[in-house]
């Protein structure tokens, strides 16, 4: 049983050290994702989860899973590799938005300011990890003879309920992973943390040495996408 | 001049008001480019003409700013394609913006560490400057037109620096992230700017007498701009960085290798080089007028191939097909609405170049710079 029950006690861990760090002031924390490769199963069900949660429109998406092959038979590997925005330290896209629309929050955090956005793309075309999409204003069921209902429900990103219309914001804007910031607000966990069936994805404040996330990035196996790039992202991989 | 161009480029305003309906009807759903190509034909055109109009302006600083005479009966028509060239461009980027009834964003809401940042103010000086110096140049000041001519050097200058910074400085993208690009914009931009001045003065009655000054420029230019090309070239394929040859294999190996070797390298330098030598001894305006467009197809198709390749190397292994949608490629074909679109822009560029070219060169227009010239 202690095999069944330790996954669970790690959510409870995250959920606690959740709890603990929205005590803080704000830029006393600082959000961080660690995921573990070797747990994950390339199910996709936080890609799914992501879209559900921020009701994404096609072609936008937040946190796919990249499938990846190495070696040549019979010496063979198969990985998964989640990829939800870094959050850089030191954001390439932050840096490249002309109106300030993307900001780093004091948390780590970096958001974008849709009522700002001008929609240039400048940022899609400097971030590295090719993490941020644009919504075209599809829908998935515009080519059928009546438009669903529940497409036009509201977003809650960044707290604020945005009805889609076709033509308002998030329409013509960048969108990216928010580290679903709406529900930390609300004292929930990431939607790919909980519905992660392999428990591979961990979520914490890493300013918190008593943080499982803190924990885990301190690793020798924990690395980061392109470290080359200078940009101290806040998501870890365990390789 | 007769009227049959204006026809023709009358027509190319009516494909692009249905080019402009089209796209208007369908959104940015109708464009061809995605989230992993996020810029694509307006990008390349936009960049393209702010590019020709900072390089036209090299005529204007060469004949008001140095006093070179015989660069004079051009420079009457340069602030013209600078200016025009300037609106077409910026029109451009603002049918490419997702939100464009926010583009005032770019002048009132700036993020300084971003190159983007600077151009919205950096455009509107500059337009005001072209304005004060058409002002003068209908005026006949020639003291206003010296002083204008050397601030307009610097201001076009820092437009271009800045056109180039905005792709030089993106450390995610190897193929654009190295000092050359911004080099190789700046000599592709006066180099472009110098051929649309030649092209027009060669089919203008009146500006032939900077015909050859401007042909020699030119092919200098040409030869500078096509050095750089090699020594990026050089630079990229003793680097192996896997990222930058990808991109550089593309363009000189792959589906679109055509545009580079026929119409950058073919048309743009090897033709253009020899019209242009030939029709700089011999002065001919059809030879001239042939090199000029030469040149700028080589242009456009270099401008291609400094955006598109750019964008089109995978930053992540797998990440495009980690999850499936027409707008998460690496493909860019540029669709209908697009292309209409810019035939007709290019078209009312083309028209408005005409109609200001005919107020500037008509005898009195320019009387007291005109007198002097011929003086």
């Amino acid at each position: 049983m202690a095999v069944l029950t330790a996954p669970t006690n790690e959510i409870l861990r995250l959920q606690e050290d959740l709890k603990r760090a929205l005590k803080k002031p704000v830029e006393k924390r600082h959000w961080g994702m660690v995921i573990d490769m070797r747990k994950c199963t390339g199910c996709h069900s936080c890609t799914v989860a992501c879209i559900a949660e921020n009701k994404l429109p096609p072609g936008v998406v937040y946190r796919p899973v990249i499938d990846q092959e190495k070696g040549i038979y019979p010496h063979v590997g198969r990985s998964f590799l989640p990829r939800p925005c870094q959050h850089c330290g030191d954001a390439p896209c932050v840096r490249a938005c002309p109106v300030g629309a993307s900001y780093k929050r004091p948390d780590g955090i970096v958001g974008l300011d849709y009522d700002k956005c001008v929609g240039c793309r400048y940022c899609i075309a400097a971030c590295p990890y090719g993490a941020r999409t644009f919504d075209f204003g599809e829908y998935y069921t515009a080519a059928t003879p009546a438009l669903q209902d529940y497409e036009k429900l509201s977003s809650f990103e960044y707290g604020k309920k945005r009805p889609r219309d076709g033509k308002s914001s998030p329409v013509g804007n960048v969108r990216k992973c928010t580290f679903c910031l709406h529900r930390l607000d609300a004292g929930m966990l990431p939607a790919c943390v909980t519905t992660c069936i392999g428990h591979a994805t961990y979520f914490g404040d890493l300013n918190d040495p008593n943080s499982l996330v803190a924990e885990l990035a301190a690793r020798p196996n924990a690395t980061v996408l392109k470290p080359e790039m200078g940009t101290k992202p806040s998501v870890y991989y365990l390789i | 001049m007769k009227s049959l161009p204006k026809l023709i480029l009358g027509l190319g305003v009516i494909l692009g008001l249905y080019g402009f309906w089209s796209f208007t009807s369908q959104g940015h759903t109708g464009l061809g480019y995605t989230s992993y190509v996020p810029w694509g034909l307006w990008v390349v055109f936009y960049t393209s003409l702010v590019g020709m109009s900072v390089g036209a302006f090299l005529v204007t600083f060469l004949a008001y700013g140095l006093g070179i005479s015989t660069m004079k009966p051009a420079a009457r028509v340069a602030p013209v394609i600078s200016l025009v060239s300037l609106f077409a461009g910026l029109l451009f980027i603002v049918l490419d913006l997702g939100h464009w009834e926010r583009v005032f964003n770019l002048l009132f809401s700036l993020n300084p560490r971003s190159p983007m940042a600077y151009l919205g103010w950096l455009y509107l000086l500059y337009t005001l400057l072209l304005l004060f110096l058409l002002g003068a140049l209908r005026g006949g000041k020639e003291d206003s037109l010296t002083r204008l001519a050397l601030a307009g050097l610097v201001i076009s200058f820092f437009v271009a620096l800045g056109e180039g910074s905005l792709f030089s400085v993106l450390r995610a993208r190897i193929y654009w992230n190295n000092g050359l690009t911004l080099l190789r914009y700046l000599a592709g931009a006066y180099m472009a700017g110098v051929a649309l001045t030649l092209l027009l003065a060669s089919s203008w009655k009146g500006l032939q007498d900077s015909l050859r000054p401007l042909s020699r420029l030119s092919l200098g230019l040409v030869l500078i701009s096509f050095f750089l090309e090699l020594i990026d070239l050089g630079v990229a394929f003793n680097s192996g960085n896997a990222h930058e040859l990808e991109a550089h294999r593309m363009v000189l190996f792959g589906s679109g290798a055509w545009l580079f070797w026929l119409i950058q390298l073919g048309l743009g330098v090897v033709l253009a080089a020899a019209l242009l030598w030939n029709g700089q001894k011999t002065g001919r305006t059809g030879t001239l007028g042939l090199a000029a467009s030469a040149v700028l197809l080589g242009y456009l198709a270099a401008k291609f191939n400094l955006v598109l390749p750019g964008q089109q190397t995978s930053l992540l292994p797998g990440l495009v097909e980690a999850f499936s949608h027409p707008k998460l490629v690496l493909s860019y074909a540029p669709t209908s609405a697009e292309v209409l679109v810019v035939i007709g822009l290019l078209s009312l560029a083309g028209l408005a170049t005409i109609y200001l070219t005919e107020i500037f060169t008509t005898p009195g227009s320019t009387s007291a710079v005109k007198g002097r010239v011929q003086a």
